[in-house]
């Protein structure tokens, strides 16, 4: 491991001494019975979703009867697991009783390390891990390997004096994309209501009060509806199409714009970025791109082919691709731009799926098919003032944790290798 | 209209399943060895069949016995000899439906030869003196048990094993045990044969919604790709669940390969359904040997997207006419086939590749158009993927009536129903997907309601499952049929189902608590990065 000098009063351990190697082991596929039991059981898919966090369901279960006939054992909460095939490195800590898949070795920690601690060392040791994989179709990190890992351990005060700075920047992360889930429910609720199914029009309608406004706001809305192109909507509201004041401005075709240096380039933001963010796997562009390819925090991008999904960007400053929409208005504020395409996704992912092509798209007249009801313009500026701070939160809240991301990457190899001391609490 | 299940039966739907088929197969299936499924196949199923017969044959073999030796029966007959010439006379047994079976072809003379090297060739003379004594299993039987390259030990073994088949319960003869054991190994070596498998063998779960879909109560049935004659199986089992009597519908098919036409000759025979299969195995594009036939109902799963069937030789037939179907898929020449054999109030159910409902190239597009206006399609159905051996690929179900305005149901002229099924059933193993009998039972019961059959009450739009469009509302769409234009989007009720007072409140709660915990946590990590001296 790293040739560093050991820090005064941290000691260089195999691991195998301190906690207990386990294997893990897939139950026959063959017999029903041994599977949907309660039993929470890990596979590589699970670990890519959960690395280096706390892991409390999973994807399949296994029956007691299936861990019975397997070589899986049931493993004790705060186990640490790395998956060791395949895709090598993801680690998760075991939130309860879990079993797992061959493809993870997992350490049940005594009581001279650590779990989490144990968590941040393979964390900070990825890039060493992967040397340690050998085979040429599947990366195999192999059990003897395994045996053979050392660690260099701080006494276990310091251990968790260390846990407690990380663990807290990964809390706060984790917090936040919890509550920008809220928010966007939140959002989406509202929106709902006023826009879609119109409940504060209706609730006039009936001589009642709309719930959740104040007086002046519920002023704003009609108490009727009338009929417009077909549809009913709320007197002097207005139907047009989603493309009508929105713009739907696809990315370019970035392999026609090769980086010169590291200094000219850009991310380019795909599909995969969209879910991911920007990773080591992210291609990169020339800045020389049209200015309005330029993507930065806050924008809102559309995937039109593949799986169709919309998100406000917030992984910093990038070159759109093809097959992206960024959607923007001048007239509308954001949020009204994000929930009505939101609104459409459902029905614009079913008419991909029904393309007979290989990759599923939408075309142009169906964003014009989409239709999108407008309240007048002085109704426009009360709601804004109460959707806009729950959009502007969520960027504000996905930006805060990309940085708290980063002083975490940055503090993680020096705590755990002991560079930085830290006081014991 | 399915059987009884004994307890612990899990696939209801892959065959008649009743726990011991699976053990037999899996017996059978070691004795195959490094045997080819599609040669073990014929072998496997050509004894069931001889113990089929044969144990017919003894069953009405006692029961004249039993009379002609009872002196209160009318049958009655004194003389020994007499009595033994009833009992040898193939009349008896013919006029009852029964083959008749010589000595040498009975299942008990060759059970007491399984372990004689000779085995092979018994079983051989057997087949063929059977086909002597009945014209009708002319050139039916397999008859190469003989060939060197079959193991005899095994092929003794296998004897043993077809001869222990016995029958589960009293109720059910043994007839129906075989029938069922030879369905399940159809199936079975479907499965094991593959991509190649499905040229003989339509799942048993697609047959079965085709014909709830239809109900085929009595007429004629015709199915030109008949592979090993599932449908008609299927289709008597409809009737005699229903009430009806075998007789109440007449069978007409037709098969190109002629090894499976010979599956398909058994199959029917095991059953006890009579059946005019034609004499031989033939093409129904060059030698449509039911010219003449209009039938009642087609129910019919031809082979997907088939390149060369032959058109160069058929452009001038009397069956295009919607059109000259191209010549590198059969897909509409197929349909239109289907369409010529229709009675005036017939109805067809087919499984075709996705491509039918939606393709424009080669006057497809056209063909289908003309269909459509023509108003003979009544329903379309969106199946899941993976529900055949020979593609993974998803498949759908159309459903063509040449008299929508049929007084037996609603008036229904110029509109379609479409149903999209393709979240429906589950995977039984890792690449092959079953509809349960819930599926089945809603998908057909929505066309019911929505036809206007008595009891199936009231027919409503499902979004994201079922809608009723018009023609003038399909022509919009280019008449391409694929149901998932027409369904909409699923309703997600959950969501709904919190009122948006209760939902703001508990949304506003959790953000409240998020943002006091957010705050705690700024405190807890400024103050650690301070320890670390970075802030300043």
């Amino acid at each position: 491991m790293p040739d560093l000098p050991t820090p005064q009063g941290w000691e260089w351990t195999a691991l195998s001494d301190i906690a207990q190697l386990e294997s893990g082991h897939t139950p026959s596929r063959k017999h029903p019975e041994y599977w949907d039991g309660d039993i929470p059981w890990i596979g590589l898919k699970d670990a890519i979703e959960h690395h280096g966090k706390v892991i409390f369901d999973t994807y399949q279960h296994v029956s007691d009867l299936g861990l019975a006939n397997s070589s899986a054992r049931l493993l004790p909460p705060d186990t640490v697991c790395l998956s060791r095939t395949a895709s090598v490195g993801y680690v998760v800590v075991m939130g309860r009783s879990m079993a797992t898949s061959q493809d993870f070795v997992n350490w049940v920690c005594g009581k001279k390390i650590n779990p989490h601690f144990l968590k941040y060392v393979l964390l900070a040791e990825n890039d060493a891990l992967l040397r340690f994989a050998s085979g040429t179709t599947h990366q195999t990190i192999y059990y003897p390997e395994a045996k053979a890992f050392h660690v260099c351990l701080p006494p276990l005060p310091q251990q968790k004096s260390i846990v407690h700075i990380l663990k807290a920047l990964d809390d706060k992360i984790e917090l936040n994309c919890r509550m920008n889930e809220t928010l966007e429910a939140i959002a989406q609720a509202i929106f709902t209501s006023w826009f879609v199914d119109f409940d504060p029009v209706r609730a006039k309608a009936e001589g009642r009060q709309p719930e959740g406004m104040d007086e002046e706001t519920a002023a704003l809305f009609p108490d009727g509806f009338e009929v417009v192109d077909g549809r009913e909507v709320p007197k002097g509201w207005t139907v047009e199409s989603l493309d009508c004041n929105i713009e739907f401005m696809n990315g370019l075709a970035c392999q026609k714009y090769p980086p010169i240096d590291e200094l000219d380039s850009l991310p380019v933001i795909k599909i995969r970025e969209l879910n991911n963010g920007i990773t080591s796997n992210t291609d990169k562009a020339s800045k020389s791109v049209p200015l309005k390819y330029l993507i930065k925090n806050g924008d809102i991008l559309f995937s039109w082919s593949g799986s169709l999904q919309i998100c406000i960007w917030s992984y910093g400053e990038g070159i759109l691709n093809q097959h992206l929409f960024k959607v923007s208005s001048e007239l509308y504020p954001k949020w009204f731009c994000y929930l009505w395409t939101h609104h459409f996704l459902e029905d614009f992912r079913s008419i991909a799926a029904d393309k007979a092509t290989t990759m599923g798209h939408i075309k142009r007249h169906n964003l014009r098919d989409a239709k999108i009801i407008v309240p007048p313009m002085e109704l426009f500026s009360e709601i804004d003032q109460i959707l806009s701070p729950l959009i502007e939160m969520q960027i504000n809240n996905a930006i805060h944790s990309r940085t708290l991301a980063e002083i975490r990457d940055q503090i993680l190899p020096k705590l755990i290798s002991g560079e930085i001391r830290v006081k014991v609490a | 209209m399915a059987r009884k299940k004994s307890n612990g039966d899990k696939k209801s739907n892959s065959g008649a399943i009743i726990g011991f088929e699976a053990k037999l197969w899996e017996a059978a299936d070691k004795l195959r060895s490094n045997m080819d499924a599609a040669e073990y196949k014929h072998v496997v199923l050509g004894l069931i069949f001889l113990k089929y017969i044969s144990d017919s044959f003894e069953e009405r073999y006692t029961h004249i016995k039993r009379e002609v030796s009872n002196p209160k029966s009318e049958w009655y007959v004194a003389e020994p000899d007499q009595q033994y010439a009833v009992l040898e006379d193939p009349d008896e047994y013919l006029a009852e439906n029964v083959f008749w079976v010589p000595r040498v072809s009975r299942w008990s003379y060759l059970q007491a030869h399984a372990k004689s090297p000779k085995i092979g060739v018994l079983i051989d003379d057997a087949m063929v003196e059977i086909e002597k004594c009945n014209p009708i299993l002319k050139g039916v039987l397999p008859k190469d048990f003989g060939r060197a390259s079959l193991d005899k030990q095994r092929l003794g073994e296998l004897v043993d094993l077809v001869g222990g088949i016995t029958v589960g319960d009293k109720e059910s003869r043994s007839k129906d045990v075989l029938g069922r054991v030879y369905e399940y190994f159809l199936s079975q070596f479907a499965s094991a044969e593959g991509k190649k498998g499905g040229q003989f063998y339509t799942p048993r779960c697609v047959v079965r919604i085709l014909v709830a879909m239809l109900a085929p109560y009595h007429g004629r049935v015709y199915d030109p790709a008949c592979g090993s004659g599932g449908m008609f199986v299927q289709s008597e089992e409809f009737v005699e669940a229903h009430g009806g009597r075998k007789n109440d519908i007449s069978v007409y098919g037709q098969e190109s390969n002629s090894t499976t036409w010979r599956l398909a000759k058994m199959n029917l025979a095991i059953r006890g359904i009579e059946g005019n299969l034609g004499d031989h195995a033939a093409d129904s594009f060059a030698n449509d040997l039911h010219k003449d036939l209009k039938a009642d109902y087609i129910l019919v799963n031809p082979p997907f997207n088939m390149k060369d069937w032959g058109s160069e030789k058929l452009r001038q037939d009397v069956r295009w006419k919607y059109g000259i179907p191209p010549k590198n898929n059969a897909n509409f020449a197929w349909m239109q086939h289907f369409i010529h054999h229709l009675a005036p109030t017939g109805q067809a159910g087919v499984v075709l590749a996705n491509g039918s409902m939606s393709s424009n190239t080669s006057g497809e597009g056209d063909i289908r158009r003309n269909i459509v206006e023509d108003d003979l399609v009544d329903c379309m159905v969106a199946l899941p993927g993976q529900l055949f051996y020979s593609t993974q690929i998803p498949a759908c179900l159309w459903f063509l009536s040449r008299d929508k305005k049929n007084n037996r149901f609603r008036n229904r002229r110029r509109e379609i129903l479409f149903i999209d099924a393709r979240t429906m059933g589950v995977m039984v193993d890792r690449t092959h997907r079953e509809l349960t009998d819930e599926d089945i039972d809603r998908i057909a019961g929505t066309y019911h309601a929505w036809r206007g059959d008595d009891g199936a009450g009231e027919y409503e739009d499902v979004p994201g499952f079922c809608k009723s469009e018009t023609l003038e509302e399909v022509a919009k769409h280019g008449y391409v049929l694929t149901p998932g234009r027409y369904v909409g989007a699923e309703i997600v009720e959950d969501d709904d189902a919190e009122p948006f007072a209760e939902k703001m409140e508990r949304l506003t709660a959790e953000l409240r608590n998020q943002i006091l915990k957010s705050h705690e946590l700024e405190t807890i990590i400024e103050s650690n990065l301070g320890d670390l001296n970075y802030d300043k």
